[in-house]
């Protein structure tokens, strides 16, 4: 009789030990997915940039020489928007600006860029370079009625 | 023996529950406290960046700097280099801004190697030291300016706006 009350008494022991274990490792789980989940939905927004809104601001307004006169980059993107000519000059213009502007090299805390103009039909200028990060900062802008350029500093 | 037995069994049962429950509210603490650093981290970097940018903004936006209407688009974050030429010769202007020294940095078009502007090169170089303090200076913070004069074409004769990519640099007095 008292055999089997201590058989009964371990067993519910054992029941409540294993319950416990249980209960720690879900808690643990769960914490280490919310965890992820609130890191990656920190990282993926991009953090409004002075810097780069001063950079495109300045960039739209340098001045280039195309077909023997010297106009603002503001309306080199028109005319590559509008007549599609002159896209290679912004392009080549607009990359080395860039290159100059922002140091992707290696040792250096910008690790890649992505320079975007585009419209609601198509994409005038894609420059891209290095490795695209979770953590970017960034800035769009609009340039004339219906373009935009955007970029975004990864980190 | 067998009441000892049961209360040594109800110690480790006690014993087994306040482990799992401190070390549960440790592991539940440790995550709230790194979710809250990391983000007053980062805020704190964003804030201080943006505090930097601004001022420099306020400095490349101010009367002595700014183009005005001179030029066609200039209107934010455009200097006139002019202007800066003039100014840099100004004593008056030696405790008007609350800084240790300004300068300004051509980025775009590239120069094989670092001139000093004066009179005498002026607008063939890359570097404008407008104010310099003679303090311990702090960092530098920077802000990407246009820098914009009016120039002269050789064969036509007409005055087009010439603007380049530059930086405006700040330092503040180290105490």
């Amino acid at each position: 009789m008292n055999k089997n009350k201590m058989n009964k008494n371990k067993k519910g022991q054992e029941e409540m030990v294993g319950f416990t274990v249980i209960i720690i490792l879900v808690a643990v789980i769960i914490l280490v997915f919310l965890g992820f989940a609130l890191q990656n939905r920190g990282e993926s927004k991009a953090i409004e940039s002075y810097e780069i809104e001063s950079f495109l601001q300045s960039v739209i307004q340098y001045t280039t020489e195309y077909n023997l006169q010297h106009i603002y980059m503001q309306e080199l993107i028109k005319e590559c928007d509008i007549y599609d000519e002159g896209c290679t000059e912004l392009n080549n213009e607009l990359e080395n600006i860039l290159e100059k502007s922002w140091n992707v090299e290696e040792g250096s805390k910008i690790r890649g860029y992505k320079l975007i103009i585009y419209t609601k039909d198509r994409e005038i200028i894609n420059i891209k370079k290095g490795n695209e990060t979770q953590t970017f900062r960034g800035h769009s802008q609009q340039l004339t009625d219906n373009s935009i350029i955007s970029m975004e500093i990864y980190s | 023996m067998v009441k000892n037995k049961k209360a040594q069994l109800k110690i480790q049962q006690m014993a087994f529950m306040l482990i799992a429950v401190t070390l549960f509210f440790v592991l539940i603490g440790l995550f709230i406290t790194g979710i809250v650093f990391s983000g007053l981290k980062k805020s704190s970097e964003v804030l201080e960046e943006e505090n930097a940018m601004l001022l420099v903004s306020e400095l490349s936006n101010s009367p002595e700097f700014s183009c005005g209407e001179a030029f066609r688009y200039g209107k934010t974050n455009c200097v006139d280099s002019d202007k800066i030429m003039i100014l840099r010769n100004m004593n008056e202007y030696a405790d008007f801004w609350d800084v240790a020294a300004i300068e300004i940095r051509k980025i775009y078009p590239a120069y094989e190697r670092e001139t000093e502007c004066s009179e005498e090169n002026y607008p063939d170089c890359n570097v404008m030291e407008i104010y310099s303090k003679s303090v311990k200076k702090g960092a530098y913070n920077s802000n990407f300016v246009s820098l914009c004069r009016k120039e002269k074409n050789a064969e036509t004769g007409e005055i087009y706006d010439k603007c380049e990519l530059a930086k405006l640099l700040v330092s503040y007095e180290q105490k």
